[in-house]
């Protein structure tokens, strides 16, 4: 059993549980990917994961399903008081959609169901997996559902001075917010270095699926995934606020944010091949975009 | 419960515990049956197999698709495997390839270059050393 404040709306709407439910997932998601994709991104993580027995791999599964109890005890991803039970089953399917979002992350990158042995997808999955799923459970924290950029609260700094209701400067901040999220990633992941063993490691032809799950992804988090406003970010009149127009724009930022950090860290230069510099590109837009669209949420 | 509402668990809310349910299931089913498979194991660490049918001339020196698969009940994070070129019983060419982080059952392809016709000529592989994480 669970309990909700009285007066607040009752959730799962009557009639509406199938699509509040797939809300309340996709939200999850979201959030995990948003905390954990930056985590994942790491070739020594995988080079970890290889190297784990399967029974390393469920010890660290074990380790991940108690703090992801915590997590969802605490915060969680659904809307409500959970209390006994529910609160272990919440947990299971937080980890539940962790692990899909890392067969999905490294299905795409071609680092598991393409020709390797079924316990390099365990290993990997279960080294990744902790930070996933503590992105899921927190979900209700880390942007929270009734505060939005698109319905700021009254004293709101950045609001007033930018004069929220005018479409074109709020489209700009935006873009400017974009950019911001899609940098602070750059910085923390180009300057290592792990992009070049990352590069070697993806295939080629798999970098199409990379932009797709990245535009995917991002159109989760900013529209589909209930955070932030989502009705009415969906009628907002701002230039590029359709959500494919405003999805594909921030990914074009994001991905010239990383051609620029990737140029300034000496990673490309004017001797790079064109291959070289989209497959560079295009791996380090995959996190970045994802901070992109966190930068588009946090403002 | 004053000031509170309650309420049971909906359908939807059962089916996705139960599809959740399945999908870490499935993780630990796969987990049990590697380890079982990985205690099962007493063959030799390394199998290095020479796809002599696809190798290509360039030159003096011919190109032959080689795969070394981990076989063994440990990942193995290097190890140096000795290629030897025979003619009859006479080695005429050998050459040391390496291999690092090989997972349980992962597998690492390569190409040896030899200056040896591989169709007329055997190659066989030994294990130098193996280094475990």
């Amino acid at each position: 059993m669970f309990v909700e404040p009285r007066g607040a709306p009752t959730r799962p709407r009557p009639g509406r549980e199938w699509s509040d439910e797939f809300d309340d997932a996709v939200r999850g998601l979201a959030s995990g990917f948003l905390i954990g994709i930056p985590v994942v991104f790491t070739v020594d993580l995988w080079w970890l994961g290889d190297q784990n027995q399967p029974l390393d791999s469920l010890t660290l599964l074990a380790f991940s399903y108690v703090l992801t109890l915590a997590a969802v005890y605490w915060i969680g991803f659904r809307r409500g008081l959970r209390r006994g039970w529910l609160v272990f089953g919440d947990a299971i399917e937080a980890l539940a959609l962790a692990v899909l979002a890392l067969v999905a992350v490294f299905w795409v990158l071609g680092q598991i169901g393409d020709g390797q042995a079924p316990s390099i997808a365990v290993g990997r999955i279960a080294v990744a997996i902790a930070p996933v799923s503590l992105g899921v459970a927190i979900a209700n924290h880390l942007l929270a559902r009734d505060a939005s950029r698109a319905d700021p609260d009254a004293g709101d700094a950045a609001a007033m001075r930018l004069g929220w209701h005018d479409g074109w400067r709020r489209t700009r901040f935006e873009l400017a917010a974009s950019a911001a999220g899609a940098l602070f990633l750059c910085l923390a992941i180009v300057p290592v270095d792990d992009l070049a063993a990352i590069t070697a490691e993806v295939p080629f032809r798999n970098l199409p699926l990379v932009i797709l799950l990245s535009l995917l992804v991002t159109y989760s988090v900013v529209f589909a995934a209930g955070f932030a406003g989502e009705t009415r970010r969906h009628r907002t009149p701002g230039l590029l606020q359709t959500p494919f127009a405003e999805t594909v724009t921030a990914y074009l930022i994001a991905l010239f944010v990383c051609l620029i950090v990737l140029w300034l860290f000496g990673r490309i230069d004017g001797e790079s091949t064109v291959i070289e510099i989209y497959t560079k590109a295009v791996l380090l837009a995959f996190p970045a975009s994802m901070a992109a669209a966190a930068g588009r949420l946090a403002v | 419960m004053t000031g509170r509402a309650a309420r049971r668990k909906s359908l939807a809310e059962w089916v996705t515990l139960s599809l959740s349910l399945l999908v870490v299931g499935a993780l630990i089913v796969v987990a049990l049956v590697e380890e079982s498979r990985r205690q099962d194991g007493d063959g030799p660490p390394l199998q290095v197999t020479f796809d002599t049918e696809h190798a290509t001339a360039r030159g003096e020196s011919f190109y032959v698709p080689y795969t070394v698969v981990n076989t063994g009940s440990e990942a193995i994070s290097s190890a140096e495997i000795w290629i030897d070129v025979y003619d009859g019983e006479r080695v005429v060419e050998s050459a040391e390839i390496n291999v690092q982080f090989l997972p349980l059952q992962g597998k690492q392809d390569g190409t040896f270059v030899t200056t040896q016709d591989p169709a007329a000529h055997a190659l066989r592989s030994r294990i130098e050393s193996l280094q475990f994480p």
